[in-house]
């Protein structure tokens, strides 16, 4: 019984211990990096212990808390809360991080500062699994923005590189519109059931208002990038490809999924913001799908991917099947970041070679990154029995026996087509075909830090489905029956999508479009959306800023009606009653003249 | 309280009479020891003001003021060695015997039980500050500035000398910890609007409320260093000592009174905000975030419910600590670029990595990231005014991510990118600077553990 937190704190525990390395003796002696990779295996294996046994016994949730402070009638606490959600993701993403910090052994071998960027990956780790299993609002929050900075810090890695430094301060500007809702919910709750934690605040909010849901909604929308607030996911692409993996695809960018997944107690009670929800969600995947379909920089379609996957979570918290999201964002975090790895790889042994336009070919030359590639992409798609399977399917039956809104569920059906175009397309350009790339490139996937790290996340990726879908407990019940056709809808649509892929493309290279059309420039532009709000609003906010804060009301106004004024009434006051007029030539005539009409008196 | 008084005031000798070569060494230590005996005051049992003398007294709202005042001295004078390298040898002590006699005041000015002791040696810092900035001031616009703090200030406190007479006669007494017992209620009437204001004003200018604040760009820029860290360390903090101390017999006005001031507040907290993002000039980018930061302690002070008292109390505090070392880092890049111009001090982390992890720090505390003591000011007072008015978040939190915006702006065109070709020959940095930061960086983790200590009198 006690096991479970005891084991889940020495998680926690083992892995602050190389941060406080610097001060050990075996910081010198053995590779850091090797040290930390290790460290996160023992990790993992500890964590299988809580797992374990919580499926076994089937508890619900076991709370430890520690005492912080108490304002006033706010008792902070140190609250770790293991239950369902927590208990899982941990293992997920330990097992995950595993694979990446070894494969970034491979990938940041060259890089002079490699010890301090397994640390900062560390660290991020840390503050996501606080993220994960805080058991209130403030230290969710301190996960909440521990990761946010870590991310900045990450993507801004190449600190040299201009894009990286933009993408980073990108990043952060679009999580904290978003901590704008979580701070909103964040001072509801207090003022409406005077606490953070999550027990306290579910029990006192059945019929649960809209405000601190719409707040926790941005929240997650700035976190997880839905539409509104996505640039920043693919901009984020500048930070190295680990971080990409890490961060980006399987555990920052899922905190938002995460954090409505937490208040599905009050989300479920409200159905404005479940429509709310839905919608985004839809929205989401459909255009950044959309857009993955003409990017050309294999990391970007990567990521508009899991831009669009997000989406997907999104709706499936919309139909209210909190734990159907759950389980997709496990699932997704082994594809999707062996997705990454494989682009990675790609990208590492064609000498920084991003463009898909300029590979090909790959599968002679990198036969096991390539099979690695298709099995995730298959994967992601929802090719049935690997691990997307169990719980995309599952998501679009429960959303095409739902009776909310069509139109979100078309739009999310027309998304899940588009999953297998480009998925295909970066198959179809990366591996198939003829070589594209320079000769001169040595491609050289043979090493074992790279094959163990990917091979992992294979396994992963074809069983992980199998077994969490398996070994637990639908909390929810899912749709048991309903026709053939939505019964094989998603698997047709997937299908549908593949032969059509397969077919433009091949078509496409024989066939030269003279001028790029109209749905072509929307999807390539991005939808326009960055150009328009990120020229207009910072255009218009800094100019707000420069002319009007600082030069009109500063320098100017502020300036002029006290100090200046002041000091001009002050002069024209002391010139009109002044009757010295400094005419001292006047004066001294007038003296003289005095002086000598004196004299010839007293003569 | 003689014996943090006393010390401080053996200080002078101890310049006056050390050998040339060891006054810094001296000072600091010495002044260390100082601030070692004021952490006694950290244990505050209960909620009772400790009466040291019939005239000085400290409860849980001034001596952390306190602490951070005696703290800050020693650092000041770390940090401003290298400013006075090239002085002769009575300029730096004489330098040095006006910080130490502007820690005096200060001492006295947290500590006096007298509205009206208060009130002189509220004043009495402004001739030490003015000496510092006109006199030790880098260039020819420090005249100017010093003129901008002392009449600004000057106008905005005289009318409350006014007011401090007519309450000393109608009440008998102007002692804090009486005056709560026996203040009778403020008709709702002209002349007691006026009163209020008289009462308010002084430490609206001091704080500096939005449109007041003209004198606090000036001064933070052309102030030498230990110049701008008292002022933004302590000396804004004197005002809302100094209006948490004088609301008590202010009720019931304040509720009606507080509207425009509040509004201008919010207004003021954004506008600087956006003026920070618009900034080349390093120190004023500090200077103006230190506006929006004590914007939103005058919001906490006028809500005037015990949350947002301590959010004021906090945040003060953290504020104190984080600006006063932006300004040392700022310091420290000038003496190495010769410049406050943000861009030409690129790409700083290629040569100064240990540097830019304090930069680094610095900016995440200003930004208030949890659970650091800035967060939990904010968050309280962002709680305070949400609960007073629920349309106040939108300006709150607009006001955080700007903060969050000019934060990392700052640190990312001071600390990555590219160096620019003139930064050759920097200088490493030295311990004594790291030692500096370090010691900025190591309350704020130390108070971040048990918060509650600068949680102020209604915790």
């Amino acid at each position: 019984m006690n096991l479970m937190s005891s084991f889940t704190l020495i998680t926690l525990i083992i892995l602050t211990l190389p941060i406080m390395m610097n001060i050990m003796s075996s910081y010198k002696s053995t590779p850091y990096a090797l040290h930390v990779k290790s460290t996160i295996a023992c990790a993992f294996t500890t964590s299988l212990v809580p797992t374990t046994m919580f499926i076994f016994m089937g508890q619900e949730t076991i709370i430890s808390n520690w005492h912080w402070t108490t304002i006033q009638t706010l008792k902070l606490t140190l609250s770790f809360k293991l239950d369902y959600f927590s208990i899982l993701f941990i293992p997920v993403a330990l097992f995950v991080t595993w694979s990446i910090m070894e494969f970034s052994m491979w990938y940041m071998h060259s890089d002079p500062n490699i010890n301090q960027f397994f640390k900062y990956l560390l660290m991020f780790l840390i503050t996501m699994l606080i993220l994960v299993t805080a058991n209130n609002l403030f230290q969710l929050f301190i996960g909440w923005e521990g990761v946010g900075i870590m991310s900045f810090l990450l993507i801004g890695w190449w600190y040299g590189r201009t894009d990286a430094n933009t993408a980073a301060l990108q990043a952060i500007l679009y999580n904290r519109i978003g901590d704008i809702g979580f701070v909103l919910a964040m001072a509801w709750f207090l003022m409406y059931s005077n606490s953070w934690d999550f027990q306290q605040m579910f029990i006192l909010n059945y019929n649960s208002n809209f405000i601190p849901l719409m707040g926790l909604l941005l929240a997650a929308t700035g976190k997880s990038a839905q539409f509104g607030l996505h640039p920043w996911l693919p901009s984020a692409m500048e930070g190295p490809t680990p971080v990409s993996a890490l961060l980006h695809s399987s555990t920052m960018v899922v905190a938002g999924i995460f954090l409505l997944i937490r208040f599905y107690p009050l989300m479920e009670n409200n159905t404005t913001i479940q429509t709310l929800t839905l919608c985004l969600g839809a929205i989401t995947t459909l255009f950044t799908a959309i857009c993955a379909l003409t990017q050309n920089d294999i990391k970007k379609i990567v990521a508009f991917s899991t831009s669009s996957q997000l989406g997907l979570m999104m709706v499936t918290i919309g139909i209210n099947q909190p734990h159907l999201a759950f389980l997709h964002i496990c699932n997704h975090a082994f594809f999707k970041a062996m997705l990454f790895m494989c682009s990675g790889s790609i990208i590492h042994n064609l000498n920084d070679e991003q463009d898909i336009r300029k590979m090909g070919g790959l599968f002679k030359a990198m036969p096991f990154t390539s099979s690695s590639l298709i099995i995730g992409s298959l994967a992601l798609t929802g090719m049935p029995f690997l691990t997307g399977f169990y719980s995309k399917d599952l998501i679009i039956e429960a959303a095409n026996t739902s009776n909310t809104n069509a139109w979100a569920l078309m739009i999310t059906l027309v998304a899940t087509s588009l999953t297998a175009v480009y998925s295909t397309r970066i198959i179809f350009y990366a591996l198939m075909g003829q070589p594209r790339f320079t000769a001169t490139s040595t491609i050289n996937e043979n090493n074992p830090l790279l094959i163990n790290s990917i091979k992992r996340l294979v396994i992963g990726s074809i069983f992980a489905g199998f077994f969490l879908s398996n070994n637990i407990l639908p909390t929810t019940t899912y749709q048991m029956t309903m026709p053939f056709h939505l019964k094989m809808m998603a698997l047709m649509v997937t299908i549908l999508g593949f032969t059509l892929a397969m077919e433009l493309n091949t078509m496409t290279n024989n066939l030269k479009l003279k001028k790029s059309s109209y749905p072509f420039k929307f999807s390539t532009l991005l939808g326009f959306y960055p150009m328009v709000m990120h020229r207009s609003i910072p255009l218009s906010n800094l100019h707000m800023s420069q002319h009007t804060a600082s030069l009109l009301l500063d320098l100017i106004w502020l300036e002029k009606i006290m100090p200046k004024n002041m000091s001009k009434m002050q002069m024209n006051t002391s010139i009109i009653i002044s009757n010295q007029k400094g005419l001292i030539k006047f004066y001294f005539l007038s003296f003289l003249t005095s002086v000598l009409i004196s004299f010839l008196f007293i003569i | 309280m003689l014996k943090i008084i006393t010390p401080t005031i053996m200080l002078f000798p101890v310049i006056w009479y050390s050998n040339n070569t060891k006054i810094w060494i001296n000072t600091t230590l010495y002044s260390l020891m100082i601030s070692s005996t004021t952490l006694l005051l950290l244990n505050q049992t209960d909620n009772n003001s400790n009466n040291h003398s019939l005239i000085f007294f400290s409860d849980s709202l001034s001596s952390p003021l306190l602490m951070l005042t005696v703290w800050l001295l020693p650092l000041m004078i770390m940090a401003s060695q290298h400013h006075l390298m090239k002085e002769t040898w009575t300029r730096k002590k004489s330098y040095l015997s006006m910080l130490i006699s502007l820690q005096m005041f200060l001492i006295m000015t947290f500590t006096a039980t007298e509205l009206i002791l208060f009130y002189i040696l509220f004043e009495a810092t402004l001739i030490p500050t003015l000496v510092i900035i006109t006199r030790w001031g880098n260039q020819t616009e420090r005249l100017n500035a010093g003129l901008y703090f002392l009449f600004y200030t000057l106008i905005g406190s005289l009318p409350l000398l006014v007011a401090l007479i007519y309450t000393q006669n109608s009440l008998g007494s102007l002692n804090m910890a009486t005056m709560t017992l026996c203040n009778q209620e403020m008709s709702n009437s002209w002349s007691n609007g006026l009163l209020w204001m008289a009462c308010i004003m002084a430490f609206m200018v001091k704080m500096p409320l939005y449109g007041l604040h003209l004198w606090l760009p000036k001064a933070h820029v052309e102030a030498p260093i230990a110049g701008s860290m008292v002022l933004a360390a302590v000396l804004l903090k004197l005002g809302g000592y100094g209006m948490m101390r004088i609301t008590t017999i202010l009720d019931p006005m304040t509720k009606y009174l507080a509207y425009p001031l509040l509004m201008l507040c919010l207004w003021g907290m954004i506008m600087t905000s956006s003026i920070c993002l618009r900034q080349t000039d390093l120190k004023s980018l500090i200077a103006y975030s230190s506006v929006s930061h004590m914007a939103l302690v005058i919001v906490a002070i006028l809500i005037q419910t015990p949350w947002s008292f301590m959010g004021a109390t906090a945040l003060m505090i953290a504020h104190g600590l984080t600006s006063s070392m932006l300004f040392c880092l700022a310091n420290s890049n000038y003496e190495r670029i010769h410049s406050r111009t943000m861009l030409l001090a690129r790409g700083l982390q290629s040569f100064l990595p240990l540097m830019a992890t304090w930069w680094l720090l610095a900016s995440l505390t200003n930004l208030a990231l949890p659970p650091s003591i800035n967060l939990i000011g904010e968050l309280l007072v962002i709680m305070a005014s949400f609960s007073w008015s629920n349309i106040t978040i939108i300006l709150t939190g607009l006001n955080m991510l700007i903060t969050a915006l000019y934060s990392l702006y700052m640190l990312t065109v001071t600390q990555r990118g590219k160096p620019t070709y003139h930064t050759h020959n920097l200088n490493p940095s030295l311990t004594r600077e790291n030692t500096l930061m370090s010691m900025h960086m190591l309350p704020v983790i130390l108070l971040t553990l048990n918060p509650k200590l600068i949680l102020g009198p209604t915790y």
